[in-house]
């Protein structure tokens, strides 16, 4: 039986709920001075329920491994018995070898070290008690056991005087001086995890009885066990209620029990003692009754064997040995037989303690005419006056006058003298046996007695009888009654029939067979084999525990049954089975509402029974989920309500849902029918519904109950710091906050002061912690964290999504600026900013921590309402001259374009697009009244337009942008155009020379020659720069060379010659007749552009006049309308497509579009014929390929008309 | 024995009662404190092997008369004593000690480190009641002779201070009590030495 305790304890102290395993070892004080090895190994022994006296096991050790002096320890233990002991090392007889001794355990020594502890755990967890030896400071050593470990906490049993059980500190226990010296741990032993331990459940043995009874002696058999090692007989005088133990034995199944009382009846049973010495529960009594004295022989002992016994017994078919027993043995159970008048050789042999010998005397005793005593002629078998050898040779001759049968022989060895026949010696034994005297003669094979039979069942018995002297078998004859004999052989004395045929009467006889013949018949046995058992139908069939979906069957089923076939049908229905080996079943996965009918089979191994009796059930209807009624509110306060509601029958539990008057739901469940919702806000209006939820569904929403909290202010939870004796909140800049606020205690309150910020916009707040003063001169600031948090919803707490609004990432000591967001949709309203300033980690909201500060403010929300694309203001017109102006307007912010429209002269509004609030227009015409408005461009749509306002240029020559280069390396040496053969030489850089010019027809083409200029070291040694040149005309007379077709040559590659070229002009038809600019750039490394300071390089500007005909006057055109033709283009800008609205007048010739990019690179051509009448024209041209920017369409009539459009396209 | 001498020993001797008499005080607070520690420790059912009856007696537990440790070392041939800086503490239910704790003073502070010892627990309380109690309660661990013994007068046991070692007294009528299953008698200090030093030649 395992003695482990597994205890649970719980600690007050430290507040948790702990398991100890505690294994209930005995106390065991130390019985001598320096037994402490002697006590820790009796303790675990005696809980592994090897029971042994101290005495006795320091005996053992003395015994087999010496140093222990020479007298017996259990009569002279305080002598050289007491004495030291080591704990470990296998062979030295330690506490080691003592377990391993008495407990067949096998160990492992272990010195202290620091898995020791996790050892001691798993130990104990093993049920393995562990013996310790501690070394005492300033000598000495001492054996403990531990025993028990619970959470750093050693259980041991010191088996010094008065210590005993203890608890302490694991840490105490390795080394200390707790209580007493100091002592270091030393080591350790173990017991393997591989040895059984006492978990080892100890047998009861069975079938005890008592044979062999006499006067005072009975000898007591049972069945031996799987694990008893030996074991206990205990027994009383009936009446009495004090148990004797009678000595223990090892014998397998029997012990013979002595020194009864004559004719008295007693009650015995046996126990068995397993390996661990665990005991097992006592058996059934058995009842014997002794014989009177007169019915028995007498009574002869000897006083102890420990002088001398008998050791072996020879004679015939006895040959028996046996160890040193007490006084008496009686062995009659053990017989031999001899015949009448034979003689047959006879061996003693016996066995002495000392070493003096020859003073043993036999005597051997036989009742040879079973009067149960030794009195008679010839008993005294052989009692010589003197002693005798060790081993006795002699024959046993039975005389004539000796009668059959079993008679009593008595073997007896006495110390110094023979023992009577009922005598009692000082040393000696006296062993009883039995002889079975057979007549001379013939030998006879006894018939069998006691036939009998057992086991009767429907189909066998069991046949049994007593065994015949020499036999050699038997034959079992049987048959029916009245039937022919069958014969069967056996060896054994007892026979099993099987496969009888039921409620049929046998006849049964047995005969012994010898080897010399048989014997006679036994009277005939008659045996009735029993019924057949029946397979019965199932009776009380019933049905219970009905629900929508299942019930239950019920019945008494039979004894033979096997299993039960269960059939069950909804009413009418087909049948279905299912089989158990139970007497009841549950029905499940039946539909609600339903009648159903079952009925029961009974199925035994020999057959089935008929069907029961059909039952019916019919199922319940299904369940319905209830919504909760009487759904109410009550109880509000500024951040609570309370919802109560009837409970629902089948509703496990309700779920909840609470929203602000028309936001979205949140849940809570609860399986009460009332909640109190907490953490609202004040005066605010709230919707409550609920639903039942039913372990097989959920109900339907109840109706929307309303109530709204009461007014009044928000209670935020405190936080605050304990000291600010080392930093503070110095100051808070926050918008309009700007607060030096010092130190103050820890925490405090500045919500009057407030700012005002939009939601959705960002504001930088700085952060200035304060110190002592003493650390900023040692500067030793401590690290510090910072957190902003801002209640965004406006219900009382920091602990919403985004509400802390900024956290230090990492630690600072100086000022912390942070930009804190409010985020877009943000509600308005005046909310509470909250500022921790914590010492080597982040606080929390609500937190109170030990160093630091924490301020309050309020912050007020502005709405931010959706963007609007504004209309721009204070449009007005500047900086005129006589070909541009500059417009300006005040924009919006969330433009992300303005489309400037402009017109010259109320004709057609042209649109240009500028990111900026402001737009110069270049390029136009003098003494011209243009109109300008302009419209915003937002992400999200465009605003109307604005006002139109105008202005007109001033009157004066066109202006030219300048452009230079630098001509000490390479300049235009010369040109040449029609009038104009100019050899200017180097001119440093730009050189006007507008007087001179040359007439150009308009639509024809003229020759320009340039000569280059280099130095003439250059041209010797042939190392000219590669040199690019672009000539320009401002064909539309705006002041400018950017429009179309004006950049009239520009070099397809570097040109390093320093040879004159010729580039052609051509004048297109849509060029305005007059007096323009032209411009002549030279350049090295790339082309120029017309208004570029060149580095290396040089300009020059001329006049061309462009003319109709060198018959005709010129004629000046300008940007826009052309009286001759009218033409529109829209979208403009365009993004897919743009159409071109075109009037042709009447005879004026056919009409060309050419829209160009500003390289002056045609990209759409469009040609259209005129007839005798106008003609209007709507054209798509495709742009969707073309590349975003500004191009200029040039439409053009065959009579000379031109009109040209910018066109934006996106 | 000069003047000097005397006037040491009698100092000594006083600061020894003083701080037994003071320390008394501290201990048995410690013990107060820490005891239901140790208590809550004992495992269901086993209260008896820890001197209560039942766990309600806990709630009924006083707190004794500490008896201050002290060890035997043999130095130079000579029986010394050294102090183990621990006391043992008795647990008393209705006026019965039942167990004792053990208090240890070290540079940490005080603190119960153990506790058990019901036979030792009975054997102090059946020797108060015995013999005469004194201001002096002192608890000798003889681990040569694994042997513990009470000793009431210790101070006149004893002989000045050196080395953190007190010295036996070579002349003294101070008795030992040794604790031992038999009834506690007195042993003169000459046998004490003697038994001691026996052991220590074995």
């Amino acid at each position: 039986m395992k003695n482990t305790l597994y205890t649970f304890l719980f600690s007050l102290i430290l507040g948790f709920t702990a398991q100890a395993q505690v294994l209930n070892v005995p106390t065991v004080e130390q019985e001598q001075d320096l037994w402490c090895w002697a006590g820790v190994s009796k303790s675990a022994m005696d809980y592994y329920g090897a029971v042994n006296e101290q005495c006795e096991i320091v005996e053992w050790v003395r015994q087999n491994y010496g140093g222990f002096g020479n007298d017996p320890c259990c009569e002279n233990p305080s002598g050289p018995c007491n004495n030291t002991n080591d704990i470990g090392g296998e062979g030295s007889g330690g506490v080691q070898d003592i377990l391993k001794h008495y407990l067949g355990y096998n160990s492992t020594l272990k010195s202290f070290s620091n898995t020791v502890e996790q050892d001691i755990v798993n130990a104990i967890s093993n049920n393995r008690v562990v013996p310790c030896a501690w070394q005492y400071f300033p000598a000495g050593g001492h054996a403990v056991l531990i025993h028990g470990y619970e959470n750093g906490y050693v259980y041991y049993m010191n088996p010094w005087f008065g210590e005993g059980k203890k608890i302490t500190p694991y840490s105490s226990f390795a080394s200390g001086n707790e209580g007493q010296a100091p002592h270091s741990w030393t080591f350790s032993v173990f017991i393997d995890d591989n040895t059984n331990g006492n978990s080892v459940t100890c047998d009861t043995p069975t079938n005890l009885s008592l044979e062999d009874v006499g006067s005072t002696y009975a000898r007591a058999y049972w069945d031996e066990t799987s694990n008893a090692e030996y074991y206990n007989i205990r027994l009383k005088a009936q009446g009495e209620t004090i148990w004797f133990d009678a000595p223990s034995t090892s014998d397998s199944n029997s012990v013979l029990i002595k020194k009864l009382s004559p004719n008295t009846t007693y009650e015995v049973q046996v126990a068995g003692v397993c390996n661990q010495n665990s005991t097992s529960n006592y058996s059934s009594s058995q009842y014997i009754t002794t014989l009177t004295a007169s019915e028995d022989y007498c009574a002869s002992e000897s006083n102890g064997t420990f002088m001398s016994w008998i050791q072996n017994v020879k004679l015939g078919s006895i040959d028996h040995s046996y160890p040193r027993d007490y006084e008496y043995m009686d062995f009659t159970h053990i017989s031999t037989s001899l015949t009448i008048g034979s003689s047959t050789p006879m061996e003693l042999t016996y066995q002495e303690q000392d070493l003096y010998g020859q003073r043993e005397y036999w005597a051997i005793y036989v009742d040879w005419n079973q009067d149960k005593d030794f009195d008679d002629a010839d008993e005294i078998v052989y009692r010589p006056g003197s002693s005798a050898p060790k081993s006795l040779y002699l024959n046993l001759n039975v005389p004539a006058h000796a009668l059959p049968g079993k008679t009593r022989m008595r073997i007896t060895i006495g110390r110094n003298n023979p023992v009577s026949p009922c005598g009692t010696v000082s040393g000696g034994e006296v062993e009883d046996y039995t002889l079975n005297i057979i007549p001379d003669g013939p030998p006879i094979c006894d018939a069998v007695s006691g036939l009998s039979a057992s086991n009767t069942s429907h189909n066998s018995f069991t046949i049994s009888w007593s065994a015949s002297s020499n036999a050699d078998s038997y034959n079992v004859d049987y048959r029916e009654a009245g039937g022919s004999w069958n014969t069967v052989n056996t060896s054994t004395t007892s026979y099993d029939f099987s496969g009888l045929a039921a409620e049929t009467s046998y006849e049964v006889k047995v005969e012994t067979v010898c080897s010399f013949g048989n014997s006679e018949y036994s009277s005939s046995l008659s045996v009735t084999t029993n019924a057949a058992p029946t397979c019965d139908v199932v009776s009380d069939l019933s049905t219970s525990n009905i629900s929508d979906q299942s019930f239950t069957v019920s019945w008494t089923g039979d004894v033979d049954a096997n299993s039960y076939d269960i059939d069950y049908r909804e009413a009418g229905g087909s049948w279905s089975t299912v089989n158990t080996s139970n007497t009841t079943y549950n029905l499940t996965g039946l539909t609600a509402e339903t009648t159903y009918e079952v009925k029961v089979a009974t199925i035994c191994s020999f057959g089935n029974s008929a069907y029961s009796n059909t039952v019916s059930a019919t199922t319940l209807a299904e369940p319905i989920c209830d919504t909760p009624t009487s759904l109410i509110l009550s109880n509000e306060t500024t951040t609570s309500i309370t919802a109560s509601w009837n409970a629902s029958i089948n509703a496990n539990s309700y779920t909840l849902q609470i929203r602000e008057l028309g936001d979205t739901w949140n849940s809570v469940s609860t399986s009460n029918t009332s909640y109190d919702f907490t953490g609202l806000k004040p005066n605010t209006q709230y919707e409550v519904q609920i639903t039942s939820v039913c372990s097989f569904g959920i109900s339907a929403s109840s109706a929307i109950v309303t109530t709204s909290t009461l007014d009044g202010p928000l209670v935020y939870c405190d936080a605050n710091g304990n000291s600010v004796a080392g930093e503070w909140i110095n100051a808070v800049a926050f918008g309009s906050i700007n607060n030096t606020s010092n130190a103050n205690g820890g925490y405090a309150d500045f919500t009057a002061q407030s700012t005002s910020i939009s939601a959705g916009t960002s504001t930088n707040i700085t952060l200035t912690p304060g110190f002592a003063s003493s650390w900023l001169f040692g500067t030793t600031t401590q690290p510090e964290f910072w957190s902003v948090w801002i209640d965004l919803n406006q219900d009382g707490d920091f602990t919403d999504a985004n509400e802390q609004r900024f956290v230090s990432t990492t630690s600072s000591t100086s000022a912390v600026t942070a930009t804190i967001s409010i985020p877009s949709g943000t509600p308005a309203g005046t909310t509470r900013m909250r500022i921790a300033m914590k010492r080597s980690s982040a606080a929390s909201s609500c937190e109170s921590f030990a160093n630091g500060e924490v301020e309050d403010y309020s912050v007020t929300i502005i709405e931010d309402l959706p963007p609007t694309c504004d209309v721009v203001t204070n449009l007005s017109i500047s900086s005129i001259t006589n070909n541009s102006f500059s417009a300006t307007w005040n924009g919006d912010v969330d433009a992300t374009s303005y489309n400037v429209d402009v017109r010259e002269n109320g004709g057609a509004w042209t649109t240009i697009s500028t990111t900026t609030a402001s737009y110069n227009f270049t390029g136009l015409s003098a003494e011209t009244n243009y109109e300008v408005k302009v419209s915003t461009v937002c992400s999200f749509g465009n605003s109307a337009e604005s006002n139109i306002v105008s202005a007109t240029t001033l009157s004066g020559p066109v202006e030219y942008c300048s452009a230079s280069g630098n001509s000490t390396s390479e300049w235009i040496e010369a040109i040449s155009l029609g009038n104009i053969n100019n050899t200017s030489g180097a001119d440093g850089g730009y050189a006007d020379f507008t007087t001179q010019s040359a007439s150009i027809e308009i639509g024809a083409s003229a020759s320009l020659t340039i000569t280059p200029g280099f130095p003439y070291s250059w041209l010797f040694g042939y190392t000219t720069q590669a040199e690019f040149y672009s000539v320009w005309i401002d064909l539309n007379q705006d002041g400018d060379f950017d429009d179309a077709n004006e950049l009239q040559y520009v070099s397809p590659s570097s040109n390093s010659g320093y040879q004159a070229f010729s580039v052609s002009l051509s004048i297109p038809a849509s060029a305005a007749l007059g007096e323009t600019r032209l411009r002549i750039a030279m350049k090295r490394g790339s082309a120029a552009n017309s208004c570029e300071a060149l580095a290396n390089g040089e300009v020059e500007d001329y006049t061309v006049n462009i003319v109709s005909s060198f018959n005709g006057s010129a004629r000046r055109t300008s940007f826009g309308k052309i009286s001759e033709l009218e033409s529109s283009v829209y979208p403009n800008p365009a993004k897919q497509s743009t159409t071109l609205d075109l009037t042709i007048p009447a005879n004026s010739g056919n009409a060309s579009m050419r829209l160009m990019d500003l390289t002056g690179k045609s990209v759409v051509n469009g040609k259209w014929s005129s007839s005798e009448k106008e003609q209007h024209i709507q054209e798509t041209i495709d742009v969707s390929s073309l590349p975003k920017g500004l191009y200029l369409m040039q439409v053009i009539l065959e009579n000379g008309a031109s009109q040209n459009h910018k066109l934006v396209i996106e | 024995m000069s003047r000097i001498p005397i006037l040491i020993l009698s100092i000594f001797i006083s600061i020894l009662s003083y701080a037994q008499s003071n320390n008394s005080e501290n201990v048995k607070q410690i013990a107060k404190s820490d005891a239901i520690n140790f208590f809550n420790l004992i495992p269901q059912g086993q209260e008896n092997e820890y001197g209560f009856s039942k766990r309600s007696d806990f709630d009924k537990v006083e707190i004794g008369e500490p008896y201050q440790v002290y060890f035997v070392v043999k130095k130079d041939g000579a029986i010394n004593f050294k102090s183990t800086n621990n006391w043992r503490v008795p647990v008393l239910v209705d006026g019965k000690s039942v167990a004792l704790l053990t208090v240890i003073s070290t540079k940490g502070g005080a603190k119960v480190v153990d506790f058990g010892a019901t036979g030792l627990a009975a054997k102090l309380q059946e020797f108060e009641a015995e013999y005469t109690a004194s201001n002096e309660r002192v608890l000798i661990r003889n681990t040569y002779l694994s042997v513990d013994y009470i000793v009431p007068q210790f101070s006149a046991l004893v002989d000045s201070q050196s080395e953190g070692l007190l010295a036996l007294k070579s002349t003294t009528t101070a008795k030992l009590y040794p604790i031992s299953r038999s009834k506690i008698a007195s042993l003169t200090p000459a046998s004490f030495v003697a038994a001691t030093l026996n052991a220590v030649s074995n």
